[in-house]
């Protein structure tokens, strides 16, 4: 192997001179880097290169939020007022945002916070979470964890890196072209007639973020059945793996519906083809199914990665074996394919009621894949001796978050309860507790488990733990309010709301501002580490699976040599962490591991 | 490193010397990897498709009898079978050029290669000229742009049945024009001597493409053409 | 990809050293044929059950056809039979032209998750959709605009009024079944032969054809609902 294979990927090549940024050699050198970026077919690379632009669109469709929740902090009012001069005037109090005329018409408050929320919802759904894990994390440490030197398929990588980058490009557009008021899942017939906004570029911005998505997930099914490392049969590989591999699943089945579908709006609105418009025959509720069969697909898309996150930062920070590996691996698979058959519960007002029957039962399924995942992990650690690090933090933040938000699954999925909770606050609740509350925290944790890895510096653990708590109370406080409101009957994509509900409203934004700082002290702290932090080594934490027996951040190729597996991923009773002193690891005697595991 | 007595005759073609991807451990996982990569790509396929099967199922079950008068009356089924009988014989002629490849007779690639190409054009020739643009000119247009007056049923439904027809058939037209250009690319690249009896990977995954695009008119064609 | 070639052949030979033998490196006219020649056995497509393939293939397309056309079975029964040949036909095209017979089961086993979903897909929407009448009795052709439409004069035009909003519709007098108007609209035509030219559909409209769509004049004319929707919050529940 050549030396310059050796080194850290993150090493820059270029030759930067000794004049800094204003000579003409550093911009060499940096043009050198650049292309060696923009061109790499390292999987590790385009990882990073992920993360950056799905962090940034998380930035986005943070501000976003934080509007949405400012404009919600008190009602719009409009009355009749007497003035001082006794004259009767129309006021309107509570409005953030004003309007203003566009070349399409006037922007009222109202269209202005419907586009707000689309594009908060577009941005999270379609730019951030479902690209976070797979694509990010998924892209970095996947291959690693099995061993590999890369993806099966580097240059299709890189491809889908340019195709997300392509897409975005075309959200971001429609933003500034008008936006879009239809929100995330558009509905036809607005979708299909309203000619406000920029709703076509919009679709094919997510259309063409559907086939990155799609490549990445064929990627790392062939990954993981070809390339795992010598020695590591299926259930040797690490629970993040199996989850990625079901999550891909879930990708390449369900998206192309989901091109489908958004081709079929496009064609809708310039072909005016009539499969959706009932003036022409077609039917809308039509596209509501084909909406959610991927759509319900892909609230597990953003899901199980995170699942397999929490699996790892659980078995590592406990030191202890997983407790029920083959039931949290059949689990993830379980979910994949349980997923495909509730996607009606999106519908409970719009279909049949004999579909509603079915859906509904059907629906109730998928808390048990789920609910087998949560008992294992508060299984694994009890009696483990637990370290209190900020991704630990995290893992109990999901923890409770996520079972929250699974537990206010079922009463949606009851009939006679969703009638009255759609589209209500409660289900805006139900889905951040599982969606932020599960998979952006999972997110959270898995930077602060690996950062050290692909970075290769430490982080002030004790700042980090702080802010991981004000993220765990700002976001409670932003959305356990709103489940109170959805029960009290606050529909949901509204921008104002009766005066009763003030008080709840403005707890809820006080929340969200908490959230920010939270997360803005994490953004401090990295910052920080990658300027100041002291190198990490290769294994911080005393992980086992094999990414921990590489360099940090790891080299070019990720192993020197072929690495062959030795040991299970979790076999925290049987061998010493790669890195660490045996004296300081004391295994317990070999005759009680033998009884305990049945052998 | 080992160095190995080469007497060779003649300088070896691209194919005889390629060994694999340096990520591999064989040549053997490299195209099994492939394969699945290329199998995995048709089930998206057979999915995104899967959205005109389900709207077609749909309206047909709720325009039964209109859309069997529909059909007799829009499409014309000998063109159809026509076209049906072209595409499956140009999915045995690129099995065929796979066979040459496999056998490593070149000039048996390459033609069956062109005989493919030549089925897939004519398919593309007799589907603009006898099929759309007759109904252009007659505005058997989709949806909102339907201008024709007086369909079989005179109803929303020709209306549905065409805005189907067309997506469904451009879709899949795309599909063959995309297909063209691959086998043109595939015609250059085993002349060039990429494809060889140890590596034809790339063929095969452009005749497994192929295929698809054929099954997928196997059931466009009764299902548009023959609902009566 | 050079800047990665250079390392990884020294190893890899030595781990398959033992096995390599000069004559699997060479064919019989001295060619090289690389050095892992012993490793792999490839399947060549036979030429026989190809052509057969496609024999059976052509047969039972002319069948389909034939039956189509010629044979008329009660019910979805022309329709059902057409499909269980498709699926014959794609079968046979996946098992031989595509290899799946001879292949790795993977690939078997991921064409079955996909046909699987699409099934999945297909069935449980049209479930919804085919259900509905055990509800809110649905004739086809009703589905309109916000549901629950009536036959209301307009312009001196029966057209369907949904609360308020004329959606464009075709003539048809009140109370009679979209299928009836349909039908008679076919036959004053003259039938399949008689329709068949028709080359201008202005002439059709003079003469006053019950079954004149009434937005062939606007065919750009966007559905009724616009207006509503426009400035209000998009929470579209069709109901
Ligand atoms: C225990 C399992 C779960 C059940 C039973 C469940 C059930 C439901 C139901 C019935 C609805 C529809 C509510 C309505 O609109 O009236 C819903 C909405 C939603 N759920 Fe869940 N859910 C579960 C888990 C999850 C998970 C894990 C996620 C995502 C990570 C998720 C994300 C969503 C989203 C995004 C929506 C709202 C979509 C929208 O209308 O914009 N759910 N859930
Ligand atoms: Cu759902």
């Amino acid at each position: 192997m050549s030396a310059d294979h050796d080194v850290s990927f993150l090493k820059p090549v270029g030759d930067y001179g000794q004049g800094g940024v204003f000579s003409a050699q550093w911009w060499r050198g940096f043009t050198t880097d650049f292309w060696r970026w923009a061109t790499t077919l390292d999987h590790k690379k385009i990882g990073v290169m992920y993360l950056c632009a799905t962090l940034f669109a998380f930035f986005l469709g943070g501000v976003a939020a934080l509007m949405l929740r400012a404009e919600l902090f008190e009602p719009t009012i409009t009355q009749q007022v007497t003035d001082a001069a006794g004259n009767v005037v129309t006021k309107t109090t509570g409005e953030l945002f004003p309007g203003w005329q566009s070349t399409q018409g006037t922007v009222t408050t109202n269209n202005f916070y419907n586009r707000l929320f689309s594009l908060h919802g577009t941005l999270m759904v379609f730019l951030f979470i479902i690209p976070a894990v797979p694509a990010a994390f998924g892209n970095i440490f996947l291959p690693i964890m099995i061993g590999a030197k890369d993806v099966a398929f580097p240059r299709l990588n890189l491809m889908s890196w340019y195709i997300y980058l392509f897409g975005g490009i075309f959200a971001v557009y429609s933003l500034i072209a008008g936006g879009v008021e239809t929100g995330w899942t558009f509905y036809t017939p607005y979708s299909t007639s309203t000619q406000w906004g920029s709703v076509t570029s919009m679709v094919l911005g997510a259309f063409i973020l559907g086939f990155s998505s799609i490549l990445t997930g064929m990627n790392f099914i062939v990954t993981v059945h070809k390339l795992r490392a010598p020695g590591m049969g299926w259930f040797d590989m690490p629970l993040f793996v199996w989850a990625a591999y079901a999550t891909s699943i879930i990708q390449v089945l369900a998206t192309p519906v989901l091109a489908i579908t958004l081709l079929m709006i496009v064609f809708e609105r310039t072909f005016r083809v009539g499969v959706f418009d009932p003036a022409l025959g077609g039917d809308p509720v039509l596209f509501q199914h084909f909406f959610w069969f991927y759509s319900h697909p892909a609230v597990y898309i953003m899901i199980v990665p995170a699942f397999g996150i929490v699996s790892e930062l659980i078995a590592v920070h406990c030191h202890k074996r997983l407790f029920g590996y083959k039931a949290i691996a059949f689990s993830s698979i379980g979910i994949a394919a349980v997923s495909f058959l509730i996607w009606g519960h999106h519908m409970f007002t719009a279909e049949s009621p004999a579909a509603n029957v079915i859906f509904s039962a059907l629906t109730f399924l998928v808390g048990l894949p789920t609910a087998i995942k949560v008992f294992n992990w508060v299984a694994t650690m009890y009696k483990a001796s637990i370290t209190w690090n900020t991704p630990m933090l995290y893992a109990m933040s999901f923890l409770f978050n996520f079972t929250i938000g699974g537990l206010t699954g079922p009463p949606l999925a009851v009939l006679s309860t969703d009638i009255h909770l759609h589209d209500t606050y409660f289900v805006v609740a139900h889905f951040h507790y599982v969606m932020m509350g599960g998979s952006v925290i999972a997110v959270l944790g898995a930077l602060h488990h690996w950062w050290p890895k692909f970075t290769g510096k430490m982080y002030n653990d004790k700042a980090a733990r702080w802010m991981a708590v004000l993220v765990f109370v700002g976001f409670n406080i932003t959305f356990f309010t709103q489940f109170f409101l959805g029960t009290h009957g606050m529909p949901r994509r509204y921008a104002t709301y009766v005066p009763e509900f003030t008080h709840l409203h403005q707890i809820s934004t006080i929340g969200s501002w908490v959230l920010a700082v939270g997360l803005f002290g994490h953004l401090l702290i990295f910052a920080q580490s990658l300027v100041g932090g002291r190198p990490a080594g290769r294994n911080p934490w005393g992980g086992l699976t094999l990414e921990w027996y590489t360099d940090s951040p790891p080299i070019e190729h990720n192993f020197p040599h072929e690495p062959m597996l030795t040991h299970g991923p979790y076999d925290y009773d049987l061998v010493v962490p790669p890195g660490w002193d045996p004296a300081d690891y004391p295994l317990p005697d070999p005759e009680t591991v033998r009884k305990a595991h049945g052998h | 490193m080992t160095t190995v007595p080469v007497n060779m005759t003649k300088k070896p073609e691209p194919h005889e010397t390629y060994v694999h991807g340096h990520h591999w451990r064989s040549a053997e996982d490299e195209k099994d990897a492939a394969k699945l990569g290329m199998w995995l790509f048709l089930g998206t396929e057979a999915l995104m498709f899967s959205g005109f099967f389900c709207a077609y199922a749909v309206f047909r079950m709720l325009y039964f009898d209109t859309w069997h008068e529909s059909s007799k009356y829009y499409l014309n089924w000998k063109i159809g079978g026509f076209n049906t009988l072209v595409l499956l014989i140009s999915s045995f002629t690129i099995v065929q050029a796979i066979r040459g490849a496999q056998l490593g007779r070149k000039m048996m690639a390459f033609w069956y290669l062109a005989a493919t190409n030549v089925c897939a054009l004519t398919f593309l020739v007799v589907k603009l000229g006898w099929e759309y643009l007759p109904k252009i000119q007659k505005g058997e247009l989709p949806g909102g742009f339907f201008t024709y007056g007086h369909g079989p049923a005179g109803t929303t439904h020709d209306q549905v049945f065409l805005g189907i027809y067309w997506v469904a058939t451009a879709t899949h037209g795309l599909h063959v024009l995309i297909g063209v250009f691959i086998i043109g690319w595939c015609m250059i690249r085993t002349m060039k001597g990429h494809f060889g009896p140890k590596n034809y990977m790339f063929l095969e995954n452009t005749g497994l493409y192929w295929h698809i695009v054929d099954i997928i008119w196997i059931f466009l064609f009764p299902m548009l053409y023959l609902v009566g | 990809m050079t800047e990665q070639d250079s390392h990884d052949t020294p190893q890899h030979l030595a781990a398959t050293g033992d096995d390599l033998h000069h004559e699997e490196m060479f064919d019989n006219d001295g060619h090289f044929v690389g050095a892992h020649a012993h490793a792999e056995h490839h399947h060549v497509t036979p030429f026989m059950p190809m052509f057969m393939t496609l024999v059976i293939l052509v047969t039972l397309t002319i069948i389909t056809v034939f039956t189509a056309e010629y044979v008329h079975l009660p019910g979805f029964g022309n329709l059902a039979l057409a499909l269980i040949i498709a699926c014959i036909k794609g079968t046979l095209v996946a098992a031989f032209f595509m290899h799946l017979l001879y292949d790795k089961a993977i690939n078997t086993v991921v064409v079955i998750a996909s046909m699987f979903a699409v099934l999945l897909f297909i069935v449980l929407t049209m479930t919804d959709i085919g259900t509905r009448k055990l509800h809110e009795p649905l004739e086809s052709g009703e589905i309109v605009v916000g549901g629950g439409a009536q036959w209301v004069e307009k312009n001196g035009k029966q057209v369907v009024d949904v609360k308020g909003h004329y959606a464009p519709a075709y003539d048809a007098a009140p109370g009679k079944s979209v299928l009836d108007a349909a039908r008679e609209a076919y036959h004053a035509a003259g039938g399949h032969e008689a329709a068949a030219d028709h080359g201008d559909g202005a002439a059709s409209a003079d003469t006053g054809h019950a079954a004149e769509p009434a937005n062939a004049d606007h065919p750009t004319e966007a559905p009724a609902t616009d207006g509503a929707h426009a400035n209000t919050p998009a929470s579209t529940e069709p109901h």
